[in-house]
Order: structure tokens, then sequence, then C-alpha cells
């Protein structure tokens, strides 16, 4: 039976929770793994978050925001994308590796694209395996 | 710390019809959570949204003391409002009421998938609860609504919607970027299906908007940006300077001596009235009915402005000195507490599809060129003819051009067919030439459209179907020399038809008006046509899910005039019904501290871009200014402490759903 | 939760009184020594461990306030002064570890839970770490031998915390060991000491990183186990013992002591003058809880070039961080961190630590805004001085 990682997917309200709200509106599939979280804005991603849904036994992380730029609240975006990189020496010193944490962008109309990041990451995420923290059957 | 009340969560799973239920399996899941932590109750109803559904969830929370709910159902972002609304009205604080979003995040997207999920949505549900028992009630305060309200656009679906709005007595500002109010529809000359004269519908209409002691105009005029405080918008209006003032009496005697576009003169100006088909001078009015009928100095023609001020003829004749060369732009500051956007459309550029020859041959034109030319206030008068000045024999009207195609525009622009039409006759009527239609599909729906199109096939108009590949000037046989020749297949015969003809059509696609700051500004989206988006696209075509911004007219979808004039009405009524409400709500989930944590760094108020924090230097606390906080969420990032935290988003609050969403979480 | 049946004879000193079934503080003569002396009373006249302990006493766990169970440095000023020598900290140790249940909602580890996390990572079976990344170049590290040099949270700290580097205090030790001819071993097997969920009353995540620990170094073979942080060093040398049996022909040392002892035997040489001003903080861990004053100041008394003013309230007597565990940092920590700074900016330019949480915790309040003004104060780990001595 092939794995089936379970992504934790932070989503911003105004767009990339709208957005997977539009890939739902045109019924394009994902695979179920996705599990979303609601938060306002991408600026309020604790790392904290990352690493507890990897301690919770999740294979891979996922924050969809704004495109860079249009951030609802101006730049809460980028400070997401500053406090994820900081994690990605504690993500490779953990032997997770930063490949299993994805940010990136799609906005409120861009249902297609959120459909793609996601099957993309789960493919990905397939690739590199359960990750070593699970407890839980995958 | 006193410990919080014992919670009691009612959980009530919607089969949406069968959107919901055909894919989850709603039993298991209702099962499922009423087995969870402080559950008291756990329903399913086939449309929670309904009134039966409302009363349902009413009756629960009344007579179970419910003190928290979670709704499995479509997106919170259609409903969370509504349901919390209705939990309020039973007793319940509003914000103890979470949504799953079992639809547009589970069910629609895993439809080959039920099993799996089925126990997404229980995850999704136990989420919501855990996030749910870790809530707190939240006291909603209000702020007075701002009675003004802004339209942005003058074309028709603005003057209408301002008209409406100024008859029932609020004070109106009409914002309209050209010099002159009216907007497309000033441009043509009759309006299918009765061939009404365009300008003898619109004029009453723009001249009651100009006169109406309610309606500020401000023209030649753009909103910059846009603040949001409760109740309250505040636009950055940019007028850009006439060098005219209102003393200006309309003589024309400036046009006429102004020396520009002159046999001697190198400087042309392309009038952006007439689509660059016709010049114009440095000083000028867009057509003669132009409102208000002030004159416009083009500073980058002028050869005052451009010449170090050596022309000053149109002052010198001025009989009212109406010309003040020392106009400067103006940032002026409107308050409203409603914004309509009635921003109208523009043609998708043709030229982007090469083959067909726009703006490489001379006697290619677009629809909106077109419709000046036919117009009797246009640069020929009415007249059809080609650059040369002679009328054509034979004319080709392309349809679809970057319309129901992948590569430019996806959707159908819906008019364009019955413009076509119409262009169809009225050339031919003035002209006598041959005239081809070359079409895809003719999408005539609407009242009299189908009439309109039997009686032009009477006329002897040749309909082609089939996608034209290219119109060339390369002849390939004797006839087709000094022709455009319109190639195409005929798909209902079969055949590769190669049409010479003297002058080309084009129907574009119907583009939206380039308004990304404004949205951005407004915090308004778009749908991925680069539309607005509407609220709801069946329900609730005239709001946004912006409270206060609603939108009419082509800026919402391509429409004629009929649907123009109908959703501008329906807009003006939503905007003029949160007017009259008040007082809004104002949104509580914003920032919060508790001063018994709160280190005093001022790490916070580095972060926050609204200035909504600031550091208390004689209690040594942050406090948070809430009509100004945002609820973003970046200090809650910053703080060593945890002592700031944005309502409805607490640590523990997200943490718990990520639990729950965790492998293994559900057995 | 019954109350009788959950409590355990003996807690790190603190001892039950099965009768009463509540867990107190035996000994206590309720004279109020400790909360006069107790550095968390001084900004906040409401919290005293003597209260604390009556409390208990009468009204059992529950009735100790969240407020006062967490505020609790845990650095022993009081149990110094204590006539009768109540271990007040461990007494707050194991009533944390008792309400574990709810502290778990409650239990605030700070700078976003970030620590806490890490460490219930480390507790995981399936964990593979790769910890040598922050190693750098030139510096000779081994799989295997005599010297085992722990690093602790060291891998992860730079990407919590901002305010200060401390992988460079691992790449001092790591020169030092090399400068006198020691070549460490860094395992990939290492995991968090455990000090914060002991302290924290996570019993269970700190036995399993003890036991994960504990079972590499031993197989190791090495006979040395060196730190340069103080909180590890007290779990290493006093509480992993008490878990999971005694380290039988391995010597615990924090690196104080061991460039102390390197540099009297004559292995490693400090010549290059080092020319400031210094005070030092004896780090609760090392200095009261451990009893180690004298090693970090023979170590600076060796390093040219240093003039070291000693602060007035030192050895048993220093006062803390202000930050125990991660977990009490509140509106009333800043005065605390103001109060030490502010002594410490009296005698000397740079204020050295041994440990890196109070380097990280008085950096962490430089870089904030200070509650009134304070002099120019640099904070120097004593492992990274040290190495700024090396030829």
């Amino acid at each position: 039976m092939t794995f089936e990682p379970r992504i934790a997917t932070f989503c911003c309200n105004w767009c990339g929770y709208s957005a997977a709200d539009q890939a739902g509106a045109t019924k394009l599939p994902y695979p179920t793994g996705v599990r979303i979280v609601r938060l306002m804005c991408t600026g309020m991603m604790d790392p904290f978050y990352v690493l507890r849904a990897f301690e919770r036994g999740f294979d891979g992380v996922m924050v969809i925001g704004c495109h860079p730029g249009s951030c609802h609240y101006k730049s809460g975006n980028l400070q997401a994308k500053e406090q994820l990189g900081r994690l990605a020496g504690v993500l490779r010193a953990l032997g997770l590796g930063e490949e299993r944490v994805l940010m990136d962008a799609a906005s409120a109309p861009e249902g297609a694209r959120f459909a793609m990041l996601a099957n993309d990451f789960v493919e990905r995420v397939r690739q590199l395996g359960p990750s070593p923290l699970r407890e839980a059957a995958p | 710390m006193t410990d919080p009340p014992k919670r009691k969560v009612g959980v009530f799973i919607c089969h949406c019809g069968g959107n919901i239920a055909d894919v989850v399996d709603v039993n298991r899941l209702r099962e499922y959570a009423a087995q969870q932590g402080d559950v008291e109750v756990a329903t399913d109803f086939r449309f929670m949204c309904s009134n039966e559904g409302k009363t349902r969830l009413q009756r629960e929370v009344k007579e179970r003391g419910l003190n928290g709910a979670v709704v499995a159902c479509c997106t919170p972002k259609l409903y969370e409002d509504m349901f919390r609304e209705t939990a309020g009205d039973a007793g319940m604080n509003p914000y103890l009421l979470e949504i799953a979003n079992v639809r547009e995040q589970c069910s629609f997207v895993h439809r080959q998938e039920p099993e799996k999920a089925t126990e997404k949505a229980m995850s999704l549900v136990k989420a919501q609860v855990e996030k749910v028992r870790n809530l707190r009630p939240l006291e909603v305060k209000t702020a007075p609504i701002h009675p003004g309200v802004a339209v942005v656009g003058g074309g028709i679906a603005g003057i209408h919607a301002a008209i409406l709005l100024a008859d029932l007595g609020h004070k109106v500002t009409l914002i309209e970027k050209s010099p002159t109010i009216g907007g497309n529809m000033a441009r043509f000359d009759k309006t299918f299906p009765t061939l009404d004269c365009a300008m003898c519908t619109l004029s009453p209409k723009m001249d009651e908007a100009y006169n109406h002691p309610n309606i500020a105009l401000m023209t030649y005029a753009e909103v910059r940006a846009a603040v949001r405080t409760p109740g309250k918008f505040t636009l950055t209006v940019e007028k850009k300077p006439r060098y005219v003032t209102d003393a200006c009496i309309g003589c024309d005697r400036c046009t006429e001596r102004c020396p520009i576009s002159t046999a001697k003169s190198p400087i042309q100006a392309d009038s952006e009235w007439d689509l660059g088909i016709a010049k114009r001078k440095a000083i000028y009015r867009p057509f003669s009915s132009a409102l208000p009928p002030i004159w416009t100095i083009d500073a980058d023609h002028c050869f005052y402005f451009q010449r170090n001020k050596a022309c000053r003829v149109c002052a010198s004749v001025c009989p009212t000195h109406a010309i003040d060369f020392t106009m400067q732009p103006e940032r002026v500051s409107v308050e409203v507490g409603a914004v309509v956007l009635a921003t109208g459309y523009q043609l998708f550029d043709a030229a982007q599809i090469p083959q067909y020859g726009m703006r490489k041959y001379p006697d290619v034109y677009d629809g909106l060129q077109v419709e000046r030319m036919l117009a009797s206030n246009g640069p020929t008068r009415g007249k059809v003819v080609r650059k040369d000045g002679t009328p054509p024999k034979s004319v080709a009207i392309i349809h679809c051009v970057g319309s129901r195609d992948r590569n430019y525009k996806e959707y159908c622009s819906k008019v364009c067919c019955m413009y076509s039409l119409k262009f169809a006759h009225l050339i031919h009527e003035r002209t006598g030439a041959r005239v081809y239609n070359f079409y895809i599909d003719l999408r005539v729906g609407g009242k009299g459209y189908e009439e309109f199109y039997q009686r032009l096939a009477a006329e002897g108009i040749r309909f082609v179907r089939g996608k034209v590949e290219e119109v060339t000037d390369r002849a390939k046989a004797p006839e087709e020399e000094g022709k455009l020749v319109v190639v195409a297949e005929d798909t209902l015969v079969g055949s590769v038809l190669r049409v010479p003809v003297d002058m080309v059509v084009l129907s574009p696609a119907m583009v939206p008006s380039a308004i990304d700051d404004l949205l951005a500004s407004l915090h308004v989206d778009k749908t991925p046509d680069g539309f607005v988006k509407e609220y709801h696209p069946k329900i609730s075509p005239t709001e946004t899910a912006v409270k206060g911004v609603y939108v009419a007219g082509c800026a919402q979808a391509p429409k004629d005039i009929t649907e123009t004039i109908a959703q501008a009405g329906a807009a003006a009524m939503s905007a003029a019904v949160f007017l009259g409400s008040g007082e809004m709500s104002l949104n509580p989930l914003v920032a919060e501290v508790d001063p018994a944590l709160c280190r005093a760094c001022d790490r916070c108020t580095e972060v926050c871009e609204f200035d909504a924090v600031r550091v208390d230097p004689d209690g040594l606390v942050a406090v948070i200014d809430e009509t100004a906080c945002e609820g973003c969420g970046k200090c809650t990032v910053v703080c060593p402490t945890g002592a700031i935290s944005v309502r409805q988003f607490k640590k523990s609050q997200i943490v718990a759903a990520i639990d729950a969403l965790a492998p293994g979480a559900v057995p | 939760m019954s109350e009788a049946a959950s409590v355990p004879a003996e807690v790190g000193g603190a001892r039950a009184n099965p009768s009463l079934g509540v867990l107190t503080a035996e000994g206590c003569i309720q004279c109020n020594k400790c909360t006069f002396n107790c550095p968390v009373h001084r900004v906040d006249v409401l919290f005293s461990p003597r209260k604390v302990i009556l409390q208990s006493y009468l009204g059992g766990a529950d009735a100790v306030s969240e407020r006062d169970l967490w505020a609790c440095l845990t650095c022993g000023e009081c149990q110094a002064a204590c006539p009768t020598q109540v271990p007040y900290p461990a007494f707050i140790r194991a009533q944390r570890e008792r309400l574990r249940d709810e502290m778990v909602r409650a239990a605030p580890c700070k700078h976003g839970g970030l620590k806490d996390v890490l460490a219930q990572i480390m507790a995981k079976p399936g964990l593979r770490q790769d910890r040598r990344q922050w190693i750098g170049d030139g510096l000779r590290v081994a799989d295997s031998g005599e010297v085992i040099y722990f690093t602790g949270c060291m891998p992860y700290l730079d990407g919590v915390f901002s305010y200060c580097d401390s992988a460079e205090i691992g790449r001092a030790a790591i020169r030092l060991m090399n400068a006198a001819g020691i070549v460490p071993v860094v395992a990939n097997a290492e995991r968090c000491c455990g000090h914060d969920a002991l302290w924290n009353g996570k019993r269970e995540t700190f036995e399993t990183l003890a036991r994960a620990n504990a079972e590499w170094i031993r197989g190791s073979g090495a006979k040395r186990l060196v730190t340069t942080c103080a909180e590890c060093y007290s779990m290493l040398k006093h509480e992993y013992p008490k878990a999971i049996g005694p380290w039988e022909g391995i010597e615990v040392l924090h690196m104080s002591e061991l460039i102390a002892e390197l540099v009297k035997d004559g292995r490693l040489t400090l010549s290059k003058p080092v020319d400031l001003t210094v005070t030092y903080q004896d780090p609760c861990r090392l200095g009261r809880h451990s009893k180690e004053y004298d090693a970090p100041r023979a170590v600076l008394a060796a390093i040219p070039g240093v003039t070291f003013v000693e602060m007035d309230r030192v050895r048993e007597a220093s006062m803390c961080c202000g930050v125990g565990a991660y977990s009490n940092c509140d509106a009333q920590t800043k005065f605390l961190q103001q109060d030490r700074l502010e002594e410490a900016a009296s005698k000397a330019d740079h204020l050295v630590t041994a440990c890196p949480h109070c380097r990280i915790h008085f950096s962490c309040y430089l870089d904030g805004k200070p509650v009134d003004a304070l002099p120019a104060l640099k904070i120097v780990d004593l492992t990274v001085l040290a190495a700024k001595a090396l030829g």
C-alpha cells in the first residue's frame, strides 16, 4: 500500500484559504491527506506550528499565502517567509529536511494553482517517505 | 485563574442537498462528532442554511444552553457571519461558533474517495470542536456608518447608481477618470436591438447626474488609495489638472486656434475618446455633449508646457479667462460609508493576435473604433469610410477575437455577437457593402435579440461559421489585389474560404478596466477571469466580500446595457440598505494584550504595519488600538512571552486544531 | 486523579506527608527568610515561597495558583537562605509534575513554545539528526573517543533566538579542546538533556530523553562528558544518575572545569591578551545547584589582559538571570533583568556568562527596550572569551 502523506496546510484567510475554496468550487481534486488550518494571515505563522505539526506526526507542512506584494495586511507574508527561513537550519539538523516544508502563494481566484501546489507537494513528500517522527500508521 | 465554564458544544452537520452527503457519510460523521469531548449534541440536516436549519440550530442552543457550536458545511467565507448571527439571536455569543469546511475543502475535492473524505471530515470537525473548546466569548462593539457614498466610474452603471442613491438623500461623490462622464455607452451610435440612439438615452441621465444637488462630480480624477476604518472609507482621490476652470462657457474658440495638429506642427495627439482613429488638439473636449462642459488641456502635447511656455493662444482668445496654466494635481480626501465600483470595461487589445492585422493594416478596426465611426458625433460624422476616405464595398466582421480561447480570454463576453450583428446591419445600411460575419456560435439570448438576428439574415448579411485563421494583404488571386483577405474555414460546408474585403472589423473580448491598485487597497478580490469578485455569483452579484463595497456593470462581468442598469439599481439598493442601518458591528477578531505577560520590549510595535500597538511608557505595557488593528497576527509571532494574541486565533486554539488534524487523532 | 494515590514518597528532597495526602516541603518553619531572599518577591510583593508552602500544606497541590507555580525561577536563592534547607525548587518541580495534565494546556513555554516542542521531537524514537552543521571548517571532531562534547540544544538555539550567536560557544569549545590535543565526539545520537522538561513537570519526556542519551553515551566507551551549558551540566551530573543510574567510569565536567584543568596541567596555553574589564554571572545551575563557583573564576584568571571585577551578589548569593526553564518570563521579569544588568554594568562593560541560556536571556532583554537607562554592556560567553586567548 503506498504511503499517504499527511500534510498540515496553513492558509491565510484572504488568499490561500480562498484559493482552496476555489479549487473546491471548480471540483479540482487533491489528496485527502491535505489538512487545512485557517489563519487570518501567514504573518500569524509561528515556526512553532511547523514543529508541532511534525511532532504530531505530519509528514509535511505547506504554508499558502498571498503573492509577494499582495498581502492583505501589507507584509504578513514577508514575515512568514523570514520566520520559516530561520527554521531551515533547524529542520536540517532534526533530520527532517527543508523539503518537507513549502511556502508558496495562491491568490483567491487561483483554485487551479492551489490544487496543483497540493498535488505536487503531496507527491514530493511521498517520494521523501513518511516522516521519521511518525508514530501513527500512514 | 478561574476555570472557564463547562463547555457545551453542539455540532450541526449539513448535507448541503447532496453536495456534502453524496461523498461524506454524514451519519458516521455525526456519530463521531457526538463522541468528542464536551459535545452535548450532534445532529445533521439537509440544508443548515435554510430557515428550518437555522431554527434547529437555535432550538438546540436555547434548549441545551449551548456555549459552543460547530457547523460542518460549506466554506466559512459564505455563511460564517450568518450562522454566528443566528446563534447570537438564540442567546449564544456569536464568536463561540466555528465552521468546519467539509464542502469546498472536502466533499468537493475528494469525490472519488468517499471513505477517506469521511475520515477527513471527521478530523476537520474534531479540529473545530477542539478549537471551540478553547474559545472565549467576545464582545462586539459597533461604529456609526458614514452616510456618504462614493461611486467610482461615471459610465451608465455609475450614473444610474449615483442618481438612485442621490434621490434617496445620500451625498454621492461620483469619481470618473476621464474628463467626461458617460463611459463607453457615450461612444456608441445605436444600441441593440431597437437601434435607439445611444446618446439620446444616455444624455438625460448624464444631465441628471451632472445637475443633481446630492451628487458631487469629480472628473479627470482617480482614486489612488483607500483606507478602511470602522464605518468609513477614506479615499485619496487625485484630481488631474485640466488647466481650464469652470468659467469655461464652451465657445470652442480655444480649440479653433490651438496650433497643434496642423500641417506645420509635428506634434499630433490621438483622441482617446475616438480610440485612435482621429486626432485632437492639445485643448479639447472629448465629444460635443461631454459633461462637465469644460475643456481640458493635455499637457503632454500642449506647446505651453512642452515648449517652455511658448504658446498661450487659448488663454488669449478665451472670453471668460478660464485658462489657468498654474493648476496643480490635487489630492483630496473623500470620506464615505460605502463604495460602488462601476469602473466598466475596455476592449481586449486585438493586436495581441497579430494574425488579425490590428494596427498592422490601416483598415482593421475594433468594436469601439467602429462605434466612433458610426456615431453621428464621431470623427466621420457617421460615415463608414476607409482610411483613404472611400466607403468600403465589402466588410468582414470577425466575432470572438480573443474570446473563448485559452490562449487569451477563456470566457465569452456575451455582448459581442449582438454588437457584431448591429454593425453588420448599420454598415450595410450606410454603404450597401457586402458584409460577412465570421462566427463560432451566435449568442443572441435577450429580449428581442433573436428577432433582431432573424431580420439580419433577411437583409443578405452573409454568415460564415468558422474561426478566422488570418487577415492578410498578400494576394493569391487577381481579385485579392489591394484588399484584405480573410482566411477562414466554413465549418458548415467544410471548405477553406479566402474572402477579399475592403475593411475588417474585429469584435474583441471585454476586459475589466485596470483597477488593481484600487481593489488591493479596498481588499476586494478578483475572479479568475480578472473581473471584480462578487460575494456570490448567483444570489449576491452586487455585493463584494468587503462590507460596504458594491459592484455594478461590466466591472463585475461582461453584460449589455439592460443588465447594467438592472445591476446598478441593485447595487444602489444594497448600498442604501447598508448605509440606512446607521451602524455596523466592529470586528472583534483583533489583537489583545495580557498585561501580566507583557515585557514592554517593543517587538510588537516594530512589526505592526497599522500603528495599532504602542507601549505605554508609564504602565510599561503594550496597548492595542482596536479600531486600527487588522488582526494579522504578526505581533503574536515576535512576542517573546505570548502576551499578545489575536482573538479567535490564539496559539492554544490553533494548536488544538493542528493536533486534531494529525495522523492518529481520528481512530 | 486522587491525591493520596499519586503522591510519590520523595521527589528530589520534597517529602510527602502520606497521612495528609499532600506533597509539601517538610522542614519548613514558616520563617519567611526565603521570601526575603527571593528575587521574584522583590519585583512582585505578592509572590512568596513561604505562602506557597503553607497553601499546599493546607489545601493540597491544587491550592497553589498558576501564577505561583510558574513565576518561580527555580534559582534556589530561597533554599540557600533557608535555615532548614527546604528544597523549594524541587518542591515546585514536584508540584508542576503533579499538575501535569492541566499544565499541558497552561504550561507556558516562551518564545513561541519552540524550545519545548524541540525537546518533544528529540524524544521521538524515529529521530535521525544531523547535528554537526554548526561546526564549520578547521575544527576537528570525531565519531568516537575519550571525550564527548555534549552540545544539548546548540544546533537549534540560533534558529529560535536571534539575539546572540550560540553556535560560536560550541565552535570556541572545540577550538580550545583541539588546541589541547583533544578531538571531542560530537554525536548525532545526542538528544536534548531534558532540563526544561524536568523542571516544567514533564517527567516522562525527561526520562525518555535521559534514557536515549544514556544509551549512546554508555555505549560509546567515552570516559569524559563535557558541556558548555550549565543546565546540561546539572542534568548530566546530578539528575541523570538519580533517574537512570550512576555513570560508571564516566566523569561529567562543565567546560570551565575542563579549561581550568587543562591550563593547570599545561595542556592548554592561553597566551593572547584579551584586554577587557569583565564581571561574571554565576549561573544558577552551575552555581547554587551544582556548587561550582571556582572553575569559571580560575579560567578568567588564566586569560591574560582580563581585568575581573566581582559583582556584589555573587557565588551562592548570585542573582538569577531572570528566567528559569523558559517558563516564567512575564511582565515582572524585565525588572529582575534590569536590576542585575545595572549591577553588572556598574562593575564592567562586559558580562561573562557560563551558560548559553543566561546569555540568551540577558541578550533578549537588551534586544528589546530596557525599562530604564542602562550603560553599554556586552554579554560574552566564558568559553568564547577563553578561545580568544588562544595564540
